[in-house]
Formats: C-alpha cells, sequence, structure tokens
C-alpha cells in the first residue's frame, strides 16, 4: 500500500513538471511570436489556459496527498 | 554542403507542448505530427524522415523508448524530449540509438543547437574532405587537428590556431568563417602590422576629438565584428595593456570607445593566431595568462612544411598546375627541395614555384634553387669562419653577422618590422644601425 502510494506521489510529481514544462514551453513561444504570428498565438492561448487549470488541479492532488 | 530543409517528425502526445515545439520546428524544415505511438510507427512506414522528436513519456511512463530502435533502422536522427534527470533513463535512451537528449522546457536556441549538430553530422565527411583537399594532405597527423574544426563549427567558443609562418593560419581562419556564415563579418587585424599607438584606436574605434588626428567618429573592429568572426593575427605580439582591455571587452561582451561615454556592445566569435608558444610568453610576463585563457577554446596546430614530406609532391604538383608553365626539377635539384627546412613554409613554397616558373629554363637545377633559398645564408649565419675574422677583423664580422641575421629574420617575417623587433629583442635604434650597416656594405660591392 505504501509502495502504492509513492508511486502515485511519484507519478503527480512528474504530472506536475510536465504540465510546467509545457508552460513555460508556450509562454517562451508567445514571448516571440506575439507580435509575428498572431494565429499561432490564438491556437496556443487557450491551450495555455487549459493547462494552468490542469496544473491546478494537479498541485491540490499533490497537496491532497501530502496530508 | 546540403541546403534541403529536413522532414521531420514530431511524436508529442501533450498538445499545447506538440504545438509549441512544432512553431520552433517549421522554422527549421518540413514537420509532421504524430500524438500517439501507432500514428509515429505509421507514418515512419509511408515516410521518410531525416530526424525525430520524440516525448520519453508518450501516453504513458517511457512508452518513447519503445519507437527509438525503429527510428534507428531507418537512420532517423532521433532526439529525445522529457523533464526526467535520471541517468538510467538517459543511458538507456543512448543505448538504443537516440543520437540526442533534449530537457524540458527546451529553448529556441537549444533546438538550434540540435540543428546544428545534425546538419554537421551529415555534413562531417564533406567538411573534412573539403579541409583534406585545401590543405593538399593525406598526414594523419594534421588530418587529427583539421578534425577539430568540425567540432568547433558547432560551438562559439574561440579557436586558437598555432603554426609557423606560412602554414596556412589565415587560410584556416578564412575557411572557418565561410562555413560559419560567409556573409557575416570577419575582421582581420594582423597585431604584429600595427604601432602600439594605433593597436587601440583600431580595435575600440573613437570619438571625434578623443585624440589629435581623430576628426571624425570611427568604428571600432570590435563593433564590426559583431555577429560574426573577429581575427587576430599574430596576437602573441599584442600589448599588455591592451590585453587586458581586450579582455575585459570580451567578457562583458561590450566596451567603451575612445573618448566615448556611450556603451557598444559586441558579440562576436574570437579566432587568434601565433606562430609562437603563449604559454613561453607567459613565463617571460610577456604575455597574459587570464588573457590567454580566453582566447583559447579550440586549438589547432598547423604543422611545419618539412614534417609533411608525404605531402611535399602533391603540394609541389599542385603550385606548379596553379602558376602558367610547367616546370621539371632535375634529381640534385629534388634532392634540395625535399632537405630543405622551408621555414616559410607553404607560403615559402608557393613563392618558390612562381619564382621558377619565370626563368627561362623549364628544368629547374640545384644552382637555380641555391640562389633562391636561404639556407645558403643560414648556413652563412650558423658557420664560424676564424680565417674571415682575421681577414675582415672582429668589429666588421660582427657587423655583416648582424646583417645578415637581420636579413635572414625580415625574410622569414615577410618584412615585418614590428615582429622582426619582437624576435631578436632589437630596439629601433638597434634595428636601423644594423639595416644601414648592411646596405653600405652590400653598397660598396656593388
Amino acid at each position: 500500500m505504501h509502495k502504492k502510494n509513492k508511486n502515485n506521489n511519484d507519478q503527480v510529481i512528474h504530472d506536475i513538471n510536465a504540465s510546467i514544462s509545457a508552460l513555460m514551453g508556450a509562454v517562451e513561444v508567445i514571448k516571440d511570436e506575439w507580435r509575428s504570428n498572431p494565429d499561432l498565438v490564438d491556437r496556443l492561448l487557450p491551450l495555455t489556459v487549459d493547462k494552468l487549470h490542469q496544473l491546478n488541479a494537479q498541485l491540490e492532488t499533490f497537496r491532497n496527498q501530502s496530508t | 554542403m546540403t541546403t534541403l530543409k529536413p522532414k521531420i517528425l514530431l511524436v508529442e502526445d501533450d498538445l499545447l507542448s506538440r504545438l509549441s515545439l512544432k512553431s520552433r520546428l517549421e522554422i527549421m524544415g518540413e514537420v509532421l505530427e504524430a500524438p500517439t505511438k501507432k500514428e509515429a510507427i505509421v507514418l515512419l512506414e509511408e515516410r521518410s524522415f531525416d530526424i525525430a522528436f520524440v516525448d520519453l513519456d508518450l501516453e504513458s511512463e517511457l512508452a518513447g523508448l519503445q519507437i527509438i530502435s525503429s527510428l534507428k533502422e531507418k537512420n532517423v536522427y532521433t532526439v529525445v524530449l522529457s523533464g526526467r534527470e535520471d541517468e538510467r533513463v538517459v543511458e538507456e535512451a543512448y543505448l538504443l540509438g537516440c543520437r540526442d537528449y533534449l530537457s524540458k522546457p527546451f529553448t529556441k536556441s537549444s533546438i538550434e543547437l540540435i540543428f546544428k549538430k545534425y546538419s554537421s553530422e551529415k555534413n562531417k565527411n564533406q567538411t573534412l574532405q573539403k579541409l583534406k583537399d585545401i590543405f593538399l594532405t593525406n598526414d594523419d597527423s594534421l588530418i587529427k587537428e583539421l578534425e577539430i574544426i568540425d567540432q568547433a563549427l558547432l560551438s562559439q567558443r574561440p579557436i586558437l590556431i598555432t603554426g609557423e609562418s606560412g602554414t596556412g593560419k589565415t587560410f584556416l581562419a578564412k575557411f572557418i568563417h565561410e562555413l560559419s556564415g560567409a556573409q557575416t563579418p570577419f575582421i582581420h587585424l594582423n597585431c604584429a602590422e600595427i604601432s602600439e599607438s594605433l593597436i587601440e584606436s583600431e580595435l575600440f574605434g573613437y570619438d571625434k576629438g578623443a585624440f589629435t588626428g581623430a576628426l571624425k567618429n570611427k568604428k571600432g573592429m570590435l563593433e564590426l565584428a559583431h555577429g560574426g568572426i573577429l581575427f587576430l593575427d599574430e596576437v602573441a605580439t599584442m600589448p599588455l595593456s591592451i590585453q587586458k582591455k581586450l579582455l575585459k571587452a570580451i567578457e562583458e561582451k561590450s566596451f567603451f570607445p575612445l573618448g566615448s561615454e556611450k556603451i557598444v556592445r559586441s558579440d562576436f566569435r574570437l579566432i587568434s593566431a601565433t606562430c609562437e608558444d603563449l604559454k613561453f610568453r607567459i613565463e617571460a610576463g610577456e604575455f597574459r595568462a587570464d588573457f590567454f585563457f580566453r582566447i583559447e577554446g579550440f586549438n589547432v596546430t598547423l604543422k611545419p612544411l618539412r614534417s609533411r614530406k608525404d605531402d611535399f609532391q602533391n603540394l609541389i604538383n599542385h603550385f606548379i598546375k596553379k602558376g602558367e608553365r610547367r616546370i621539371v626539377f632535375d634529381s640534385k635539384a629534388k634532392d634540395i627541395l625535399k632537405n630543405y627546412s622551408w621555414p616559410g613554409n607553404v607560403r615559402e613554397l608557393e613563392r618558390t614555384i612562381e619564382v621558377l616558373q619565370t626563368r627561362e629554363s623549364g628544368i629547374v637545377t640545384a644552382a637555380d634553387l641555391s640562389n633562391l633559398l636561404t639556407k645558403t645564408l643560414a648556413k652563412k649565419v650558423m658557420r664560424f669562419d676564424l680565417e674571415e675574422v682575421k681577414r675582415l677583423g672582429l668589429k666588421n664580422y660582427i657587423e655583416e653577422l648582424e646583417g645578415n641575421i637581420l636579413k635572414l629574420a625580415l625574410e622569414a617575417n615577410e618584412d615585418k618590422v614590428r615582429k622582426t623587433l619582437a624576435d631578436l629583442k632589437l630596439s629601433n635604434n638597434s634595428f636601423y644601425r644594423i639595416l644601414d650597416n648592411l646596405k653600405a656594405r652590400e653598397s660598396e660591392r656593388a
């Protein structure tokens, strides 16, 4: 049971890091392209907002697992 | 080198990551996406790709590892994408055949570096062959040095080229520039050709009125080199005070022109060249150690011609062909050519062939060569003749010896006075005294 909890915890941590990486990558592209490529940014922004919500949920899970 | 845009396969399940990365990769080539392992395999069977970016945790933990071998079989240059830093995972990816590992979050510059490495590998054999062709060499140890240039092209680290005069240091620097981007600036400063008082203003530039004679603003070489290459030839002769100032400018990528309060930013690649042993100069207090560590990065040493016996005939044939007249050497002349020390190296060989091609006879003899080559003069300098001393008197003998040494040194340095002064550790006064005596003696004989 303890091992299973640890694995779940590791997975959540991995997912959180993956979400943060995805967000950082997307924000970097938005920073470089918002003037020259507005169509791309229009596609990226809603996905970025969704990812932020996803990250929020993952952090919530992590907090719940920790307590 | 190839200019065709590569075909890129992007295997990433996360939509946001895939879209972000795709936007970066589309600048580099034609991109096809696969959000799942299954779709990636289908695309791989239907089409050919040059390079693939694969998310390690595609759909499930480490699932990306499962398609690396398939990509390797198809000779696709595979880059794994991951936020994992676990060494075992990295090792496994490399063992399966991935060529590079890109940590998330990736930056624009890290992607550009991946493509540089990919292009370099694709063109590696072409670059090395080009270098072998232009240096006309099959010499193993020289080729090993030239291989360093391939590595150097992937980075912006400085390059230090060492080798005797005439071995091709400037030639190599220009070739590196051509491969790095011929449209970028190539600013060449020969530190031995310029006086100490002028070198600072040439490098850093100046504002109008900075000193007497500064009638208008002038951009310095550091500024002109921005985005390209600054080539410092004969770097060992750079004054210590300038080394210090230049070191700061290179480290900070900025400097103030003389008489200016406005900072100038400049980022360039530094290539330096010298025929001297810089470590020896550092020990002698004539070269700064911190400056040395700044200019060395990739160190390439070009062998002297006398150590490239196997290349000799190819070089002679090349220069004969380059000239307008076919000439041949008799057997004694061939021996002289082979045994001569060639202090001026390839440049001296080229010049010798050029001169020989202007002679009346198409057959070069030993007598033709002995007048041309400095060997005779060198022998005269090296030999001590007591009878000659008695005949001339010691004072005159020494003056004649000084003159011959100066003549040899000037010839080896291509008449560069500053370099000759430094090599012989002579003051200006002594130099001109010896030169005047030499000219006077030559006029008497004439």
